[in-house]
Formats: structure tokens, C-alpha cells, sequence
């Protein structure tokens, strides 16, 4: 009896131990799974969401650049566009035979079988793209020889058809598609787009069973530019010619229109051919030369100080004055670039003789607090705000620090640096009856919705009174008639221009002898003008004048796009 | 043998032996309703697969498409590329060589009065 009850004692206790172990077990479940699914919640459904969904970017395409030309101003031609290539992959842990692989499909990559063949000949999961830019024709030979562990990917790259032609203005695009410099680096954002999400749901054995796109790509806008690709290639033509010709170290021709600011061509040398970016060596040749960099312009500024002498009311065109050789200028002394003294003189003829003597004259009428407003006004010393990458302000020196010798230098284009759209920006406000248009590029873009952005011409500022404008420009025009730019002139054409031919500073050596710049800058037809231009060389063999070099390049020019233009003779 | 006939109500008319009836209340017992509610259950699941196999298979085809729709558009650039080719000033400039042109020495201009 008393065993019987024993037994049935420590059955009690054995069955309240195991209530207690049940119970603990049960209770640390409860604590854990409620660690894991209320405390832990966001990272165990992270982990969950990685296992059973997968995410793929979905890449936008990179918008386009058309330009137009004048025979056909209602259709527009692609200059970057995006052309469609394949990449090749491999993944030599999964080749069979790296060797057949390799004498395979080398010859069709046209690379060296023993270089592919040592590339792809090891257990590696991963290694760099064997080849990128594969023609579609390559890319279905590759795939007719049907290589484990051989991949094809299909990708873009920006292709631009017209080669170096307007590279400055384009720049470029990288391996990383990130557009730079030119328009591709200024419009990068407007032009890349935004990718867009595929996820996929995974099954239990890892297989995609369901897909769904979480946002779809948006492509980039394509651009329209204001750039005349007859006009532009014309140009570029004659500026390489010119710059071999002259054994000129670079150059840069800039054709805007006046009234709108819209730059119709821009073309430099030294340039780069944009497709193959990375065959250039000096990475600042990427930069353009017309916006990037800044010189001493010369004499083509001294419209800008006439215009403003004229404009405050302290010189007129018929003023007369006696000027010598020479004039003292404190302890400095300025001198004619002839090294003549050209005596009596109209304000005119101050300009048709680039007359240094008599500019230092006009700048003393007018005091330096004057000259230096009407240099800012004319949009010297600031960013244009031109829609291209890399623009410098170039260098005026603040009026504080003038002194009589700036002023005086300054008159004959010296002592300031700008840049070529700067000094282009000028003689079109001239021409323009006064005012500085804002320059563009970029006259129109157009979303992947079809939503258009048309660019509106801007006024920037009035400079000058229409009637200064008008008797500089008939200024600029006795300067083609009867001065030193008489070779610019196109026989049935009124043409307004001005030389310049500045020389070159060396840091703390002043200005160098052997070395200089030659421009010319002006516009036609005079009465209406429908382009302005500026032609500059850079370090020209032998420093010749721009009169017997840049001046009848601006005639040949202007005669062909003023026939171009279908404009009728007006004498 | 002896014919008879059944009504719906289940009926005998004529004469002859009543051996049974067509109306039978049916009862449920809870193993029925077990098996029942199993059954519909199953269904509603099968039916939900079917619907998701039909969906899954549908976006497949969608996918598919897509696929389709992004060849030909890469077809399209490449002749867009072409085009841009052929009629790029570059290319121009070669057909205007072997065509022998020479440059117009006057021009005349019609002038609207």
C-alpha cells in the first residue's frame, strides 16, 4: 500500500516537473517569437523580402541632341544620339574549354586569342567586360556559338555622328553615363532621366515566378540647340584651315545672332572627337576655348570704349583731336601699334587707324568710374550664364584698384581679359541696337511626355542708346571701308567690323614680343543684322596683323553665309 | 412486373407496393459538414491558384512583350543611328566629292517689291 502510494506521489511530482519544463519551454518560445516578430519586426521582414523578392533597375535612355540646318529649318538632325551595342561577359569558373572559347570568339571581338584566352583561363566567378561596343551582327555570332559561361548584355553608348565637328559644344559622355562638359555636362540632369525598378518574386527553389515593375523608366529630354550644322561645319572647315595656315597655336570662331542671342555656331581648335574621349591626352582640351578661356582682346574692344564715350556724351563720332606718336600716361607711355602719329583725327578715324594714342584720349573723357560701368553693363567681368559647361567670368580688375594707366590700357583692349562669347556678346549688343541678349544654345527641350520647353530670348540689359548703337555701327562700317579692316569687305554688303591684334602678357615679364593674338569681330548687314561674328587666332607664326590674316577670313565667311542666308545685296 | 410512376412529390400513382420515395430529407452530420466545408475550402484554393497562375502567366506574357517592345525599339535606334549616319554632314561631304560640283560664281536674288 504505502509503495502504491509512493508511486503515485512522485508521479505528481514528476508530472508538475515536466508542467514546469513545458511551461518554461512554451514561455521562452512566447518571449522569442515575440523578440523576433514585434521588436525585430522591420529587420526579419527585410531579410524575408531579400529571400523571396528580387529588384532589378530598369536604366532610362539617355536623351538626344538635334540640330537644324537652313535648307530645311522644319526637321531637325540628330548630332548625339544613343547607339545600341552589346557587352561581353564571361564568367570562367562555368567554361568548359577556355581554349576553343578563346580561339572562337577573339577573332570576332578582334582581340588576340592567347590575350582572351589568359583572361578567361581560371575559376574566377567575376571579370571586367572582355569587350563593350559589340555590333549586333557580333554579338549574334557570338551567340550562334553557344559557350557556357559566355554572356552577351545589351547596352548604349553615345554615339555622335558628326564626329569633332561641334565637340566643344557637346563635351562628352563617360563609361559612368554622366554627361561633362558642353552640353552633355550642363544639361546632365534634363538629359540622363531616371531609371526605373523590376522586382521579382522568388519560389522556394530561387526560380523568378512573378514579375511587376514598381516604376517605370523615365527617358531623358531630348534637346533641341540653336546650332546651324551647315553653318557650324563651314566654320570649323575654315578655322582648322586658318590655324594650319597661320601656324596658329589654337583658335575659335563664334557666329551669334544678334537680336535673339542664339549662338548659330561656335567652333574651336585644338578640339576632340567626342566619341573617343579617352584617346585624348591633354584633358583640357575638353574645355571650350570660347567660353573657358579668357585673353587680352585688343583692339576690337575699343568699340567698346568708343560706345561708351559716345553713349555718356563725351565724344561723338565727328569729335576732332590732334594725337601724337606717343602719350604720357603717369609714369607709363602708350604709343601707336604703327609707331606713327596720325595727327588730326575724327573719332571715326580714331577707330579706322586702331589709334591707341587716341583711345587713351577718349577713355581720359570719359573718367574710370564711367568706363568701368559701361565694361560691366556691356557683360565683361561676369558669367554670360550660356547654357554650356566650364564658363569662367574672365578678369576685370575692380574699380578700386584702377589706376590711370588700367583706364588708359583698357581703352585699347589690354589690361582685361574676357572670353570670346564675352566679346561676341558685345558686338552683338552694338549691332542689336544696344542691347545684351542673354546667349543660348538650348532653344528647345521635350520630355518623355511629349511636354515641351521652348527657350525665350532674354534681354539682359540695354547698354548703350539706340543712337549711340547706330553711330557706332556706322563707325564699325567706315572701319570696313576705309580702315585697317578693309579686307573683311563683301562687295554689295554694308559690313561693320574692327581688328584687333593684342599682344600676349607673360607672367611678371609684361607683354611678350614674338607672341600675339589676332581677332576680328564684327556683323552683317549693317542695316539689319543677321549675324555677328568673331574670328580669333591664337599665337599666329610670325605675330602677323589681324588685318592681313583674321579680317579677309571674316570677308570669305561672311560673303558664303550671307549667301547662305539667301540675304540680297543692298548697294 | 408492375409499372409505376414517380411524381415529384414522390408519389406513387397506380397500384403496387410503395418500396421508397425520392424525397429524402438530407441530413447533415458533423462529419458531412466537415467534409463539405473541406471541399469548398479545396476549391476556393484551387480557384485562387488558378486565378494566380492565369495572373502570373498573364504578367509573364506582359514581360514578354516588354521584352519584345525593347528589341524592337533597340532596332529602331540602331537605325536611327544609320540614318544619322548616312545623312550626317561627314558622310555628305563624301558624296558631294565624287559628284564633281563646282561653286556658284554669281548669284541672282529675286526681290518681292
Amino acid at each position: 500500500m504505502s509503495n502504491h502510494v509512493s508511486s503515485a506521489a512522485s508521479w505528481q511530482v514528476r508530472l508538475k516537473v515536466l508542467l514546469a519544463i513545458f511551461v518554461l519551454v512554451f514561455g521562452v518560445i512566447i518571449f522569442r517569437l515575440f523578440q523576433k516578430q514585434i521588436l525585430q519586426f522591420d529587420f526579419y521582414q527585410a531579410l524575408a523580402s531579400q529571400q523571396y523578392t528580387t529588384t532589378q533597375e530598369l536604366p532610362s535612355s539617355r536623351g538626344k541632341i538635334y540640330v537644324k540646318d537652313g535648307y530645311n529649318t522644319s526637321h531637325y538632325y540628330p548630332i548625339a544620339l544613343n547607339k545600341p551595342s552589346y557587352q561581353l561577359l564571361a564568367v570562367p569558373k562555368n567554361i568548359k574549354d577556355p581554349k576553343e572559347v578563346a580561339e572562337k570568339i577573339a577573332p570576332i571581338i578582334k582581340k588576340d586569342v592567347d590575350e582572351m584566352y589568359d583572361e578567361i583561363n581560371n575559376q574566377k566567378p567575376y571579370i571586367p567586360p572582355i569587350a563593350k561596343k559589340l555590333t549586333k551582327l557580333q554579338a549574334e555570332e557570338i551567340e550562334n556559338c553557344d559557350f557556357e559561361g559566355i554572356l552577351l548584355i545589351p547596352e548604349e553608348w553615345r554615339y555622335y555622328p558628326e564626329g569633332k565637328m561641334a565637340s566643344h559644344i557637346l563635351g562628352y559622355v563617360n563609361l559612368d553615363k554622366e554627361g561633362l562638359y558642353g552640353i552633355e555636362g550642363y544639361w546632365n540632369e534634363f538629359l540622363a532621366g531616371e531609371p526605373g525598378v523590376l522586382f521579382g518574386e522568388r519560389g522556394s527553389w530561387g526560380n523568378i515566378i512573378d514579375v511587376g515593375i514598381a516604376s517605370s523608366p523615365k527617358n531623358g529630354e531630348d534637346l533641341y540647340l540653336t546650332i546651324d550644322r551647315i553653318i557650324q561645319n563651314k566654320i570649323y572647315e575654315k578655322l582648322v584651315e586658318a590655324v594650319k595656315k597661320y601656324r596658329a597655336k589654337k583658335g575659335t570662331i563664334i557666329i551669334a545672332e544678334p537680336d535673339t542671342g542664339k549662338i548659330v555656331a561656335m567652333a574651336s581648335y585644338p578640339d576632340f572627337d567626342p566619341n573617343y574621349y579617352n584617346k585624348t591626352e591633354n584633358v583640357e582640351r575638353f574645355n571650350n576655348p570660347a567660353i573657358a578661356e579668357v585673353y587680352e582682346p585688343g583692339s576690337v574692344f575699343k568699340i567698346v570704349a568708343m560706345a561708351a564715350a559716345i553713349d555718356a556724351g563725351k565724344v561723338k563720332p565727328e569729335t576732332e583731336n590732334i594725337f601724337g606718336k606717343c602719350i604720357d600716361v603717369g609714369i607709363e607711355t602708350v604709343c601707336t601699334s604703327t609707331g606713327r602719329a596720325y595727327g588730326k583725327e575724327t573719332m571715326t578715324q580714331v577707330l579706322e587707324n586702331s589709334d591707341n594714342v587716341g583711345m587713351v584720349w577718349v577713355a581720359e573723357q570719359m573718367g574710370g568710374k564711367v568706363f568701368y560701368n559701361y565694361i560691366k553693363d556691356f557683360g565683361f567681368g561676369t558669367f554670360t550664364e550660356v547654357d554650356i559647361n566650364t564658363e569662367v567670368k574672365g578678369e576685370l580688375l575692380p574699380l578700386s584698384e584702377w589706376r590711370e594707366i588700367n583706364r588708359a590700357t583698357m581703352s585699347f583692349g589690354q589690361g582685361i581679359a574676357v572670353t570670346s562669347l564675352q566679346m561676341i556678346g558685345a558686338i552683338s549688343a552694338i549691332a542689336n541696337g544696344g542691347e545684351l541678349m542673354q546667349p543660348y544654345v538650348v532653344e528647345k527641350r521635350i520630355d518623355w511626355e511629349g511636354n515641351e520647353e521652348i527657350t525665350k530670348d532674354k534681354i539682359v540689359r540695354r547698354v548703350i542708346s539706340i543712337e549711340t548703337a547706330e553711330q557706332v555701327k556706322e563707325m564699325m562700317v567706315s572701319v570696313v571701308e576705309n580702315g585697317f579692316g578693309k579686307k573683311a569687305k563683301v562687295s554689295g554688303y554694308r559690313i561693320a567690323g574692327k581688328t584687333g591684334t593684342a599682344e600676349v602678357p607673360v607672367a611678371g615679364r609684361g607683354y611678350s614680343e614674338d607672341i600675339n593674338i589676332i581677332s576680328f569681330g564684327g556683323f552683317a548687314p549693317v542695316d539689319d543684322p543677321a549675324f555677328a561674328m568673331l574670328i580669333k587666332l591664337d599665337s599666329p607664326e610670325g605675330a602677323p596683323w589681324s588685318s592681313d590674316t583674321v579680317a579677309p577670313l571674316f570677308g570669305e565667311i561672311s560673303e558664303w553665309l550671307l549667301h547662305y542666308l539667301q540675304i540680297p545685296p543692298s548697294e | 412486373m408492375k409499372m409505376i410512376n414517380l411524381t415529384s412529390s414522390g408519389i406513387a400513382n397506380g397500384e403496387g407496393d410503395k418500396n421508397s420515395t425520392i424525397k429524402k430529407k438530407l441530413r447533415l452530420g458533423p462529419i458531412s459538414l466537415n467534409f463539405v466545408t473541406i471541399i469548398i475550402i479545396a476549391l476556393i484554393t484551387l480557384f485562387y491558384l488558378a486565378q494566380t497562375q492565369i495572373g502570373t502567366s498573364k504578367k509573364s506574357q506582359i514581360r514578354d512583350l516588354d521584352q519584345r517592345r525593347e528589341e524592337l525599339e533597340r532596332e529602331i535606334e540602331s537605325l536611327e543611328v544609320e540614318i544619322a549616319e548616312i545623312r550626317s554632314i561627314q558622310n555628305l561631304k563624301k558624296d558631294v566629292g565624287s559628284l564633281n560640283m563646282v561653286p556658284t560664281e554669281t548669284i541672282n536674288y529675286l526681290i518681292e517689291e
